[in-house]
């Protein structure tokens, strides 16, 4: 059973590939909290907020709001409930 | 930027930016020193399409790069290279009709299924690009936008109205050039309409580095629109000349779509580097 953050990252990603392709994955990989092993099984490193922030942080940066707003929705829609304090400041 | 990719991204815009060069030399050379129809007038406009053929071929394997299908920006660039391709498409069907079958106007012809189905491509990759560009949230939170969202398609649905639909006629005995007649002007508005939305919606974006790729895509579909205003603004009034400063606008817009396209490819070659290169 996955934990809510990874199940976030997940789906952040997902939503993030029907937006910009494979290129979602490339930039997730290149997060240093984030770890894949076997193809695309993840886990999370260290603090998970920050792995989070890191996450959409990358892909604000390439791909501005648009990657934000994205990111916000897949975590609605990974079904998961976060706090406010739970999520990073990017995604509240 | 693994190096060999970077070589070969930077040699297919050198080439491209050199051919426009060239072609516009002699565009240049055939407009201000040889007489209108010439054989000059005609090696030009029968051979600049070759820039949609670039760009559509180019842009068709970067797309693959983007996701294709899977994604909005694979699926927008794919479109727009459609779009090229179509218009070149079109290009040789009205060569072959004006230079073979020696038709002087074939319009209505099968070069429209080119140039018309351009149009309804580049309308599927501006509401795409809109998607990308985030226009859905912006017209959710800014007044702004949505005035801009209802107003722009105004303006330009009066342009083309005033312009080209007013003095149109439904003819029965012709039904394909009635359809084409307020076809062409209503759909390129379209087109043209979601651009201009998704320009302003730009302002909302706050930062994301492929806002400036983004933006020469839409200046690309705006240079295509003028293109297209200008040749149905000088055919319906009997003054349009193959080889004349449309088919050199057209040539613009064509090379300016394939540069925006490159440009696009090379932003994600670096957005692969990472950290290390970017």
């Amino acid at each position: 059973m996955l934990d809510k953050y990874t199940q976030a990252v997940l789906k952040i990603i997902k939503e993030q590939e029907s937006l910009i392709g494979p290129l979602a994955l490339d930039l997730a990989k290149k997060s240093e909290n984030i770890v894949f092993s076997n193809g695309a099984q993840v886990t999370i490193n260290g603090n998970p907020i920050i792995a989070l922030g890191d996450l959409v942080g990358q892909y604000n940066t390439l791909f501005g709001r648009t990657s934000v707003e994205v990111s916000k929705l897949a975590i609605k829609k990974s079904g998961e409930s976060f706090t406010q304090e739970e999520l990073p400041e990017i995604l509240k | 930027m693994d190096m060999t990719e970077r070589v070969s991204h930077n040699l297919y815009r050198s080439l491209v930016i050199s051919m426009f060069t060239i072609f516009s030399a002699f565009w240049l050379y055939t407009y201000f020193f040889t007489k209108e129809q010439s054989d000059a007038y005609t090696l030009f406009t029968n051979t600049y399409g070759v820039f949609a053929l670039i760009g559509g071929l180019f842009g068709i394997f970067a797309a693959r790069k983007w996701g294709g299908f899977k994604s909005y920006l694979g699926k927008a660039i794919l479109m727009l290279s459609f779009g090229l391709l179509f218009q070149e498409i079109g290009q040789l069907f009205y060569m072959y009709y004006i230079y073979v079958a020696h038709i002087e106007v074939p319009y209505p012809s099968l070069g429209d299924v080119g140039f018309f189905g351009s149009v309804l491509f580049y309308i599927y990759a501006s509401f795409l690009l809109s998607k990308v560009a985030g226009a859905d949230f912006s017209l959710k939170e800014h007044l702004s936008s949505k005035v801009e969202a209802i107003i722009i398609p105004l303006i330009i649905l009066f342009l083309s109205y005033f312009f080209f639909l007013r003095g149109n006629t439904v003819e029965l005995s012709q039904p394909i050039k009635t359809v084409l007649d307020f076809g062409y002007p209503l759909f390129q508005s379209v087109y043209v309409s979601i651009a201009l939305v998704t320009y302003r919606v730009l302002r909302f974006t706050q930062g994301g580095m492929i806002r400036k790729d983004i933006l020469l895509l839409l200046v690309a579909l705006f240079m295509q629109y003028l293109s297209d205003f200008t040749f149905l603004y000088k055919t319906s009034r009997g003054t349009w000349v193959a080889g004349g400063i449309n088919d050199y606008m057209y040539l613009v817009s064509y090379c300016l779509m394939t540069l925006a396209i490159m440009r696009l490819d090379g932003f994600l070659n670096k957005a692969k580097a990472g950290k290390e290169n970017a």
